[in-house]
């Protein structure tokens, strides 16, 4: 295959952050460091004939503690910490750089991703002795991209979208005092056992894991116009996952996690081992539950299902560059100012946002990675498409940022999601939007409409060569017959196109959910969240799930050890 | 040497036949064995063969790892794991459902395995480990049913032109390999690899360097269904400093210290560390100023860690058997990149070395002329009793190493299973009438004049890839494609020595030509030896869905004369496109 599909996935990695109180502005040695690093290098390469004419550093600290189980054993219990570096240097100017995309050649991937490791103590002269190295090997890199570039530019036709390779944007000063993490690992590993010893009491779960994960992230960024930024973000979470099998060979796993700027944030062992117990209901009753065909007709989406289908459908189409980049869909490149949605919809990314209805969103951030401050951006607004997600790259009428240039570190960046928030103005009862699935199905003579509950994640595909749709799969599926009797299902995934999808979104209700998440695409995986509220859909179209093609075990799960068993066999 | 051989039962016993002797009763191993058992008796999908063969492998791995750069720390790790690899063979020794390869994407059975292996808890649960044991086994079983009706559809349309069994036959053994656990001291190792990197901070001719300081204890708990069982415990220390810089025209330098030690007091104190780290940024500061190498055909020595190095990555990989296996489906052959087939197999019997030189794998051999080795094992990864293996007798090759996977010509296990492939153990290269370091470099002389040239040249160091500042980990997205020729890393260091004994030091240099026949024309060695203990990394199957692409590493140590000189070995300078120079100074240094 000669182009790579630009497939980008929402997966159920949730995590959740928070920017820490802003504190005294002390720069801390290592913004020193980079800051004098970088005007040396300017300096000295100011007076080589194709200088950079911009410059900056960015260094991601991590620090994660994670503590794993798997039926009430322990499987891991780690800490790490590393520190990474991630160089913009770029020549020729604004308007015609080194970065521009070459038409006809395959994106080669050491460009958008590096792996540099930087000192974790803060060791001024080591620090600068590392970004000195690789800042020469990146220019180097840089005038040897810029020449192909040019070239490129001259022999191919006219680009559609004559914009620039990199905007003009504020200088920024901003410095939050650095985070910490303080975990008490040993109540942590108890805890993560405790979830998941009650799974073994069903012989048929096969894998049944929780997690406990901190982790503080310190971005420190310098740039040659001046910019200057400390953040600091704690996140914590609680991530259980089991799966099954039903008689056909079909995965049916369950999913459930909890994000949190604070260890106080997530639920108490009561609430989990509750919820454990309904997941092992679950789980049996999925095994038992009918499997649906291919089916067409209306749907009723929960909050969480209805925030990763825009993320999908809609999000994944308004990143900014990908309006510019010729084997883009481009789906909404001309639908600024024409309605996409009924007039009561609004859809907004708001990075400044951290928690709504007493949920913490993992989308928030004080600035992007290119030293954008973050601003909430309405994208749709009473229905009306208005703007798309900007990263520092230009698209036409966008000529700047709207502090959605993201990235995971040793990536590139490119405009991402961050806190995708659906509203609606005419929120009804989820019992009205019920009886408007049982009437559409009524007059379309259908016998049964869906409700999608739960979904573990989508991905979507966004590029020309290969057909522009999407795919969220979901967990708990339910049929609601006309008689509005539920039924749980099971093997269907909601699939369709863009366009197709959105203009069937009829109404909205009253219960908003929070899907928190980690979005994978070309610039890495980011922590985003989707809110909304339940929507109607008046048609949804679900296909077959891949099925493993893998029967059941063929012996029964061992039968637990008995004390008497434990102390015999000393002699074989 | 800590190690002691607590028992060795060899015996002809039936399938599971329980021997009459205490084994070790831990939580793991009665897991492990209660599984097997149960599996052995009752594991069959409808109506299909049974397995003939399990084996549960389980590895233990406890490390830390510190590393920094110019004083500073990079990075300070712990890590703990513990993987099970499952064996299952289905048909019998003549014919099973291994080496062959179907075309299948994805990890395999219910729990999701790569590569046959499985992470368990470290915890000591019976029921959670039982439960991990039995869903490996299960889905290991299906996958060798399905591989073995693959492959007797294939062989369906194939004539066989060899039969060659698929799995030997070996006595079963009950063996313990047990040292006791070095101590892993992170914080000590933090302290040394600051101090000792910072050391770079002096030398302003150093443009990038590193510094690792690792431990790990390693246990293997192993058990088959023919009986053999083993507890191997095993530790390594190890201490290497990479530096690199770049000449005044560009061309990249690179040089590293590596030291391996069985526990901490085994290694080099700082001083000694901090005086080859010293050595190293001196002879790279040279070599920034001396003059590139010319194309050159003619005399040269081997010596020292260059001698050892030679044999090390030219010469041991033929003496390592490999088998190429079957395919259903020749158009995908190119998504699993084999081996060429190793041309040694042809040659047993055939001179491969001049006849005053011999070469035995010693696994048993844990000091030679005393120097410790760090190679040896007492069991190897199949459950296969460690034996010497002499390789090449008097310049004639006799066997080559191999594991129960059987070759052409070779029938038996040389107990050489290391991880998931075959490995070298200690290899010595022996030599007889050997003569004296003088002695060489007057033949060396000698030569020089008979060719009618004015220099020759002797290289002293090597490189070796598995030392490199590159910090790119292995692209998930690439795959080495395995069907090369087998390189030996360009010589770091090399001088050209005039008949009149003066010597000079030249750069970049390049090996042209350096193959597995290129030994047969060694003109002379010495009688001194020279030591090397060097990672291999063990692979299996190099597929990029197998998940064990990366293999494991294990050590090796080499044993060679410490001179040895050819006739003609082409040396040339470096083709293609060379870096500039840095555009600026190093910020600390100035300039």
């Amino acid at each position: 295959m000669r182009t790579i599909p630009r497939m980008i996935c929402l997966w159920l990695f949730f995590t959740a952050f928070t920017a820490a109180g802003i504190g005294a502005e002390t720069a801390s040695p290592l913004l020193q460091a980079m800051r004098e690093e970088m005007s040396r290098s300017i300096d000295l390469l100011k007076r080589q004939p194709v200088p950079p004419y911009f410059l900056s550093y960015e260094i991601t600290e991590t620090h994660l503690i994670r503590v794993g189980a798997s039926f009430g054993a322990l499987s891991y219990n780690n800490e790490r910490r590393n520190r990474m570096l991630d160089i913009d240097l770029r020549v020729g100017d604004y308007a015609l750089d080194n970065t521009h995309p070459v038409r006809g050649s395959l994106t080669n991937w050491s460009d958008r991703f590096s792996r540099i490791n930087i000192p974790i103590e803060d060791d001024v002269d080591a620090v600068r002795s590392v970004l000195w190295y690789h800042t020469d090997r990146k220019y180097k890199r840089a005038l040897e991209q810029f020449t192909t570039v040019k070239t490129n530019v001259q022999v191919k036709v006219e680009e559609e979208d004559q914009s620039d390779d990199f905007s003009r944007e504020p200088v920024e000063q901003y410095v939050e005092e650095p985070a910490f993490l303080a975990v008490p690992r040993d109540e942590w590993v108890d805890r993560v056992k405790k979830y998941t010893a009650p799974f073994a009491k069903d012989g048929n779960i096969y894998d049944a894991s929780a997690s406990l994960l901190a982790t503080v992230s310190t971005r420190q960024y310098v740039n040659s116009e001046g910019s200057e930024i400390q953040t600091s973000q704690v996140r914590y979470r609680l991530f259980i996952y089991a799966f099954t099998k039903a008689d056909d060979g079909m995965e049916l796993p369950r999913y459930e996690s909890f994000s949190a700027f604070s260890p106080e944030g997530l639920p108490g062992d009561d609430e989990v081992l509750a919820l454990v117990d309904r997941m092992i209901a679950d789980l049996q009753a999925l095994r038992d539950a009918p499997v649906v065909a291919p089916y067409e007709g209306p749907a009723i989406l929960s909050g969480r299902a209805s925030g990763v289908l825009f993320h999908e459908i809609f999000g994944h189409r308004i990143e900014g560059h990908r309006q510019k980049r010729e084997e883009e869909g481009q789906t909404f490149k001309k639908k600024v100012g024409e309605r996409v949605l009924p007039e009561s919809f609004s859809v907004i990314f708001d990075p400044t946002r951290k928690s709504i209805a007493g949920k913490d969103l993992v989308g928030a951030y004080a600035y992007d990675n290119q030293g954008v401050k973050a601003r909430s951006v309405a994208v749709v607004e009473n229905g009306i498409f208005r703007r798309f997600l900007m990263s520092r790259s230009p698209i036409e009428n966008f000529p700047n940022s709207n502090g959605h240039g993201r990235k995971q570190a040793g990536y590139a960046p490119v405009a991402r999601q961050s806190n995708l928030v659906v509203e609606t103005s005419e929120p009804l009862s989820r019992d009205r939007l019920k009886e408007m699935l049982i009437e559409q199905c009524r007059n379309e003579g259908k016998e049964f409409g869906l409700y999608f509950e739960d979904i573990q994640g989508g991905f979507t595909i966004t590029g020309r060569t290969i057909p522009n749709a999407f795919n969220v799969l979901p967990i708990m599926v339910y049929r609601i017959y006309a008689d509005g009797r539920e039924e749980l299902v099971r093997g269907v995934d909601l699939i369709g196109t863009p366009l197709t999808a959105f203009s069937r979104i009829a109404a909205a209700d009253d219960r908003i959910g929070v899907f928190n998440g980690t979005c994978g695409a070309e610039s890495g995986g980011v922590p985003v969240a989707a809110v909304s509220p339940g929507i109607f859909i008046s048609q949804i179209e679900v296909q077959k799930k891949t099925k493993s093609q893998e029967r059941r075990p063929i012996l029964d799960a061992p039968s637990p050890e008995t004390d008497e068993e434990k102390t015999k066999g000393d002699l074989l | 040497m800590h190690r002691k051989m607590l028992f060795h039962a060899v015996m002809a016993a039936a399938l599971l036949a329980a021997p009459k002797i205490r084994a070790e009763n831990t939580v793991l191993q009665r897991a492990l064995r209660d599984e097997l058992a149960r599996s052995m008796k009752e594991l069959q999908l409808e109506d299909l063969e049974r397995p003939y063969f399990i084996s549960y492998h389980v590895h233990e791995l406890n490390s830390r790892s510190s590393s920094a750069t110019f004083g500073s720390l990079l990075r300070s790790q712990k890590s703990r794991s513990r993987t099970l690899t499952v064996e299952v063979r289905v048909g019998d020794y003549a014919l099973d459902n291994t080496n062959f390869r179907a075309f299948a994407f994805g990890g395999t059975g219910v729990v999701r395995m790569r590569g046959g292996s499985v992470g368990l808890t470290l915890e000591d649960s019976y029921n959670e480990l039982r439960r991990k044991i039995w869903l490996a086994t299960d889905g290991a079983y299906k996958k060798a049913l399905e591989n073995l009706a693959k492959k007797r559809a294939a062989l369906q349309n194939k004539t066989r032109t060899e039969e060659i069994p698929d799995f030997s036959r070996e006595a079963p053994a009950i063996e313990a390999d047990e040292m006791a656990p070095a101590e892993l001291d992170l914080d000590a190792m933090d302290r040394r690899a600051r101090r000792l990197s910072a050391l770079f901070r002096e030398m302003p001719d150093i443009y990038s360097s590193r510094v690792r300081c690792s431990g790990s204890n390693r246990t293997v708990h192993y058990i088959n269904s023919e009986g053999s069982s083993f507890i191997r415990t095993s530790s390594i220390l190890a201490f290497t400093a990479v530096a690199g810089t770049q000449a005044a025209d560009g061309m990249p330098l690179q040089d590293y210290v590596a030291v391996y030690a069985r526990s901490a007091d085994g290694l080099p104190d700082d001083k000694e560390l901090a005086a080859r780290i010293g050595a190293l940024g001196e002879r790279l500061r040279k070599l920034r100023l001396a003059p590139v190498v010319e194309r050159f055909t003619g005399p040269v020595i081997f010596s020292g860690q260059a001698a050892t190095e030679l044999f090390n990555q030219g010469f041991v990989p033929y003496l390592l058997s490999n088998r190429r296996a079957l395919t259903d489906n020749p158009e995908y052959a190119r998504f699993y990149p084999q081996k060429k087939e190793n041309p040694f197999m042809d040659r047993i019997g055939v001179r491969v070395l001049p006849e005053f030189l011999s070469v035995r794998a010693a696994p048993l051999t844990d000091v030679y002329r005393k120097h410790p080795l760090l190679g040896g094992y007492r069991v190897d990864d199949e459950g296969v009793p460690a034996r010497q293996t002499r390789l090449v007798s008097k310049g004639v090759l006799e066997t080559l190493l191999t594991t129960r996977t059987p070759v052409r010509g070779i029938e038996r296990s040389t107990g050489s299973r290391r991880g998931p492939g075959v490995g070298p153990s200690n290899i010595l290269v022996e030599q007889e009438r050997g003569m004296s370091e003088e002695q060489i470099r007057k033949e060396f002389f000698k030569l020089i004049k008979r060719q009618k040239k004015e220099y020759g040249y002797v290289v002293t160091h090597v490189a070796n890839p598995l030392y490199t500042l590159s910090e790119a980990r292995d692209a998930y997205y690439l795959y080495e494609p395995s069907d090369e020729e087998i390189k030996v890393g360009n010589p770091i260091y090399v001088y050209r020595i005039y008949l009149n004994g003066r010597k000079e030091l030249v750069r970049n240099a390049q090996f042209a030509g350096i193959g597995a026949y290129t030994f047969k024309d060694i003109v002379q060695v010495s009688r001194t030896y020279a030591f090397n203990t060097v990672p291999f990394r063990s692979m299996d199957d190099p597929s990029p869905f197998s998940g064990t692409l990366r293999g494991r590493q294990v050590l090796t140590s080499i044993v060679t004369p410490r001179m040895v000189l050819f006739e003609d070995i082409t040396l040339k300078p470096p083709s293609g496109e060379i870096p500039r120079a840095p555009v600026s100074p190093h910020p600390f240094f100035g300039g």
